[in-house]
């Protein structure tokens, strides 16, 4: 019933089964020059004793970096869960956080209008006879001082109002086309200068954060990254076990049960075996 | 095909299902020892050195507060541990005790509940319970943290019941609330578990027929002692470990190695892999692979050392997220596991694993190294291999033959000049022929 089950779309999986490899055959004809002397010698891989998990062009996947060096934003929830934080820390990250979050939410406002606008802008440049557009970029430069929500909000709003005016803009470019909008250079570098704001905003965040840490608390942090860190359980305190019941009884974590000697009833095993000897499998389906 | 009458046989059977599949060398290495020693190596971990896995690792900088690299872990783990039933059964009890990171929202947490699903699996079943109930990610998932003194909530205590230690049918309305209260100041904090005194009820209470000021404690210990334990246990687990639809004696006879005053999931684990049932033709390729088995056996019989990233996003697609089971009763399992779109998934996974490159020859798989490894000359002797690597040789005649053919022809159908071999000929050939394999009925079996 199984086999049958698996069977329904044996036939058009052969198919699509078999085109992946010939089609990668053909494609490939002539595009490597390069060729291996000899295909059948294993590479250096396939007696690698550490396999490691890889991206998509077989790189090795780097570790997270936990310092913000990337400018990604830290993930302060990992933070709060340290055990020994206690209420004023987790307090001033928190403001910390919703601040640099308010002030961030600005900037990516900003970021996706301008991404906007290019993208409408190379659209429109596209189509035969278009002119240029009022661009609300051409209004005075925003400026991001987004300590104070206000300002922040006062920023995001104007940044609305950049989006309703560029997509009003075919209808209202003949009466108010007074100014070349900039050049796609200057919306890029602004885009990147947006983009640097909140890297460093995440920096900030980051050195906040560790500041805000003792020694011992960072040292915890680190230890919770690498799965070692210690924490009540129902038996005490649970070791974590990773490192230590990997080994082999002795050096066993202490709060592991005793392993039970297994006695297998080697006749009746033996018996149950040659009863069995003679299998036959011979599962019924065709269309290969 | 008749399958060889040997010893052997069974062992790949074993290893399929108390494990995630072999490798040649892992294969070569049980076979050595029979099955009674495989069995009683599985059974006993403890005696296992484990420590080139720890070694390793250590050096892939894993994240333990990062979801996606506690699920990277745990697949490195299942692949390449020496203990592999361990690992099965922290995979079986991560479905019995399914808790999920989507609530939890704490991958440490989560981390720690693993590590202790490994440490207790094959142990006391008092103590596995025990030690879930003050879990800080169950108590979080199943709402203890709000179970307070005149505010009960009771779905840890239902589910208790319902689903880790009894089944429906064997408890009353009135029990759990009973044993809501007696779980009441049961509490998760940043370091663990917390017993909130001025939280707890310590009012009298009746449990399953039994009356005191009982506490979380003492109605764990009555449910691990309740005759109705043994039987949900050993059902479960011979679904999981042998058939979707296990006889009423295999259940019975794994239950009874449960003995109240031991609870000894060792010994009913045991009392499976040597029944008559398990070591049998209704048991052999019986069962659906998990995503997890497919994932990790196929790591494992074609030696990938370079891993997927993208394997736990993958092995989500086809419907098993771990640390992320969708509802509190876990997986289903079986048939559930082949609906139409994960089928589809699982093809998926067939076509990336065997045909992406990373440059002319390299891919996640090199299959003329095995090839070349074995010696292997002939179109009919490679496909023998590689069936018998993937599939246990559980094909008809008719497939083998046509695999064959598809070995020995060329992309028009004409024989392949085995005098002057066109080496990307014979790689796509090769790499078609495993993803041929892989998308055979038998290959989604275990």
């Amino acid at each position: 019933m199984l086999q049958k089950r698996l069977e329904v779309g044996l036939c058009v999986i052969a198919l699509l089964s078999l085109m992946p490899a010939d089609l990668c055959q053909a494609k490939s004809k002539g595009k490597d020059k390069a060729q291996p002397a000899d295909v059948f010698t294993p590479p250096a891989e396939m007696t690698a004793n550490i396999p490691t998990f890889v991206d998509g062009s077989g790189q090795p996947l780097k570790p997270f970096d936990a310092t913000g060096a990337d400018g990604s934003e830290p993930n302060i929830d990992v933070i709060r869960r340290l055990p020994s934080l206690t209420g004023p820390q987790r307090k001033a990250l928190d403001k910390m956080l919703a601040e640099s979050r308010v002030q961030k939410a600005a900037l990516q406002d900003g970021i996706k209008s301008m991404q906007s606008q290019l993208k409408n802008r190379q659209a429109s440049s596209n189509k035969p006879g278009a002119k240029p557009l009022l661009n609300a970029l051409t209004k005075p430069s925003i400026s991001f001082t987004p300590a104070k929500p206000q300002v922040a909000n006062a920023a995001t709003q104007e940044m609305d109002n950049a989006m309703e005016m560029q997509q009003q803009g075919e209808m209202r470019e003949q009466e108010t086309m007074v100014q070349e909008p900039p050049p796609e250079e200057e919306i890029k570098a602004k885009i990147q200068n947006s983009t640097d704001q909140i890297k460093q905003a995440n920096k900030q965040l980051w050195q906040f954060a560790a500041s805000v840490l003792t020694a011992q608390q960072r040292d915890e942090l680190d230890k919770m990254r690498h799965g070692q860190l210690m924490i009540t359980t129902a038996n005490g305190s649970q070791n974590l076990t990773d490192k230590k019941s990997d080994t082999v009884l002795g050096a066993m974590n202490p709060y592991r049960p005793e392993p039970v000697s297994v006695s297998i009833n080697k006749g009746a095993l033996k018996r149950i075996l040659s009863n069995q000897a003679k299998h036959e499998k011979t599962p019924d389906f065709s269309g290969l | 095909m008749t399958k060889p009458d040997t010893e052997s046989f069974w062992i790949e059977h074993l290893l399929r299902r108390a494990g995630f599949g072999y490798s040649p060398a892992e294969l070569k290495y049980y076979k050595s020892l029979g099955y009674e020693k495989t069995l009683v190596e599985l059974l006993e971990p403890e005696k296992v050195d484990n420590s080139k896995l720890t070694d390793a690792l250590d050096q892939q900088g894993f994240d333990f507060t990062r979801l996606v690299d506690l699920k990277r872990w745990w697949i490195y783990r299942m692949a390449f541990t020496r203990r592999p039933l361990e690992e099965k059964m922290s995979l079986f009890w991560h479905g019995h005790f399914a808790t999920s990171n989507r609530k939890v929202d704490n991958p440490y947490f989560m981390y720690l509940q693993n590590v202790k699903m490994r440490d207790y699996g094959l142990g006391n079943f008092e103590t596995l319970l025990l030690s879930m109930s003050k879990d800080p990610a169950m108590i979080i998932w199943l709402d203890n943290q709000q179970n307070k003194k005149g505010k009960p909530n009771e779905n840890y205590a239902r589910e208790v019941m319902e689903l880790f230690s009894l089944g429906i049918g064997n408890y009353t309305e009135k029990d759990v609330k009973e044993g809501g209260r007696s779980f009441t100041g049961w509490q998760s904090r940043p370091d663990g578990f917390y017993f909130n005194a001025k939280d707890h009820d310590n009012g009298n209470k009746v449990f399953l027929g039994q009356q005191g000021n009982f506490n979380g404690d003492d109605v764990v210990g009555i449910l691990a002692r309740n005759p109705a334990a043994p039987k949900f246990l050993a059902t479960k687990l011979c679904k999981f470990f042998v058939a979707d639809n296990p006889s009423d004696t295999l259940i019975s006879e794994v239950a009874g190695a449960y003995k109240p005053g031991e609870q000894n999931i060792r010994k009913m684990m045991e009392t499976i892999f040597t029944h008559p049932e398990f070591i049998s033709q209704s048991s052999y390729h019986a069962k659906i692979k998990g995503p997890a088995e497919l994932v990790v056996g196929t790591i494992k019989s074609l030696q990938v050392t370079k891993l997927d990233g993208e394997l736990p996003n993958q092995m989500a697609r086809m419907g098993q997220s771990l640390f992320e089971p969708m509802t509190v009763k876990g997986w289903d399992g079986g048939a559930a596991w082949v609906s139409t779109d994960m089928m589809m998934e699982r093809f998926n996974f067939a076509t990336k694993i065997t045909q992406q490159k990373f440059d002319a020859m390299e891919g996640y798989i090199v299959p003329s190294a095995l090839v070349a490894k074995q010696g292997l000359q002939t179109p009919a002797e490679t496909v023998n291999y590689f069936l018998n690597l993937l599939v246990d040789n559980d094909v008809p005649a008719s497939a083998r033959n046509e695999l064959t053919q598809y070995v020995a022809s060329d992309t028009n159908g004409k024989p392949i000049d085995t005098n002057s071999p066109d080496e990307r000929l014979q790689d796509a050939k090769l790499r078609g022929l495993v993803h041929l394999i892989m998308t055979l009925p038998t290959y989604q079996l275990a």
